[in-house]
């Protein structure tokens, strides 16, 4: 799985390329991790080109979603494609992380 | 009683501790088991290292010796009469022949006098649990060779990295066994009910259990699925289960919410989440009472064929501070099945619900869920997570 993340306004923007398995939950989280370090605990990251997560995935989305707003920001979820959301929805984890349609909208009302 | 070994074994020297020796073998499991690559990539390493023709991992049963590991021309069986490493293991010391025409012991073995022709072997013993020698990390070749203190210093390291692949493996096994032993016996008898599960790790240990138990006539069951596999994930379904025994007086859903927050913590530390079904059925009027934390697999068959997938009530467990669950009902009618699958069974289905839906149908008039369940794991290639099935039918 490739990481890239690029620094919006009032926020970064983190793009998830691949699959979300075991392999690639510890490097998220470790990705996500050094934003939160850096300064940017405001993060929305973008799942479009995320084909496929298991329950490691979503435990890593958990564990960057903790980090982000122990640091005062927050983890918001974009662009989920169909295994993802139904990952989401079949865990109910929409309750707590609810996936926008778009990257912008993720912060666009706060 | 002791018996007495086979004519052709008598003149063979045999230890004291054989018959704990061969309890010892039988515990790792390793005979006459497929080859894996953690022994071959020894094997293939002390091949090159020493540059000879063969390498083995070699395992002295009662009567035969059997390569685990083997890189070279030997037979993977052979009479344990014949065996060089017979020998080897009567010591704890590295066993070295520089010639085998030139020494007594084997001057006239059909390995060194025929096929392959031996005439150097070195051998370091291997232990099984115990400490008993159950085999030997071995070199052959066919020409003599002089083996330098050097060199038995290094047969010594590698047959220590093989020693750690068996005591990794006997230490799973040995989890293996007391997990196993963590999950119900027979289902209790609930008259006018059958109740089936079962439970198929994807390594040795499950981050996957199931549990029942009968507390004042109500029929109370989980099927909870810890994040991950292996044994992380399985110490912690041992928690999880002592944690939703001790809350049995508790509504299910007051029972979750009070597990969660007792593993909050605990779950944290070890970035791990849990899903679970937990219900009770109360067996005169079919009533189950059940609350979903994520899990969100559990189906409701009725006699009629139509399937529903029951909703969930909130997020796993474990995933932050003061949330909720509720509990839901549903009504068994005779005929009506309600089976829960783990996420395992999604994956051996390729993440489709739809056939999932089909697939549990089929399964809640299975006669035997675990074949049912290998031909699906069959038919989806190598399946890599934990698979799990719960099934109770009102007849």
């Amino acid at each position: 799985m490739n990481f890239t993340s690029e620094l919006r306004d009032s926020y970064a923007e983190v793009t998830a390329d691949g699959r979300l398995n075991m392999v690639a939950a510890p490097q998220l989280r470790e990705f996500i991790g050094n934003l939160i370090t850096d300064g940017s605990p405001r993060i929305v990251l973008n799942l479009e080109k995320t084909s496929f997560m298991d329950s490691s995935g979503l435990g890593a989305l958990i564990g960057c979603l903790k980090a982000a707003r122990q640091a005062g920001g927050d983890l918001r979820i974009a662009g989920v494609t169909p295994q993802v959301r139904m990952v989401l929805q079949l865990t109910s984890m929409d309750k707590v992380l609810a996936p926008y349609a778009t990257v912008e909208e993720a912060f666009s009302n706060d | 009683m002791t018996v007495p070994p086979p004519a052709r074994l008598r003149d063979l020297r045999i230890a004291p501790d054989e018959p704990a020796r061969l309890k010892s073998l039988a515990e790792t499991g390793l005979l006459d088991s497929p080859a894996e690559e953690g022994f071959d990539r020894i094997t293939r390493l002390a091949q090159k290292l020493f540059g000879v023709s063969a390498a083995s991992v070699a395992l002295i049963g009662e009567d035969r010796q059997f390569l685990k590991s083997v890189v070279g021309d030997l037979e993977v069986n052979a009479p344990r009469e014949v065996s060089f490493c017979t020998h080897t293991i009567l010591t704890p010391h590295t066993l070295v022949v520089e010639d085998a025409q030139q020494d007594e012991r084997f001057s006239n073995n059909p390995l060194v006098l025929g096929q392959p022709n031996i005439r150097f072997y070195a051998g370091q013993p291997l232990q099984g649990p115990g400490g008993h020698n159950i085999g030997t990390l071995c070199i052959i070749d066919q020409e003599p060779r002089t083996f330098t203190e050097e060199q038995k210093q290094v047969l010594h390291d590698l047959a220590a990295i093989a020693q750690r692949e068996i005591n990794v493996r006997t230490d799973l096994k040995n989890g293996a066994k007391i997990q196993q032993a963590h999950l119900p016996g027979s289902a209790p008898s609930l008259p006018g009910y059958d109740i089936s599960a079962y439970c198929r790790p994807a390594g040795e240990l499950s981050g996957d259990f199931y549990d029942w138990h009968v507390i004042s006539g109500r029929f109370r069951f989980t099927l909870a699925d810890v994040m991950g596999k292996g044994t992380g994930p399985a110490i912690l379904t041992a928690t999880v289960r002592a944690g939703l025994r001790a809350t049995a007086a508790l509504d299910p859903a007051a029972a979750l919410t009070a597990v969660s927050e007792e593993l909050l913590t605990n779950l944290a530390r070890s970035e791990s989440f849990v899903t679970a079904f937990h219900a009770e059925l109360d067996p005169a009027t079919g009533t189950v009472r059940y609350s979903d934390a994520g899990h969100g697999l559990a189906h409701h068959v009725t006699g009629d064929g139509a399937i529903t997938r029951l909703p969930t009530s909130n997020a796993p467990l474990g995933i932050m501070a003061g949330m909720q669950w509720h509990t839901r009902g549903i009504t068994l009618n005779h005929g009506d099945s309600l089976i829960i699958p783990s996420d395992g069974v999604l994956e051996l289905l390729h993440e489709d619900l739809d056939d999932l839906a089909a697939a549990l149908k089929q399964l809640t008039t299975s006669t035997d869920i675990p074949a049912d369940l290998n031909r699906m794991a069959i038919g989806s290639g190598s399946p890599s997570d934990d698979v799990t099935v719960l099934i109770l039918r009102r007849t």
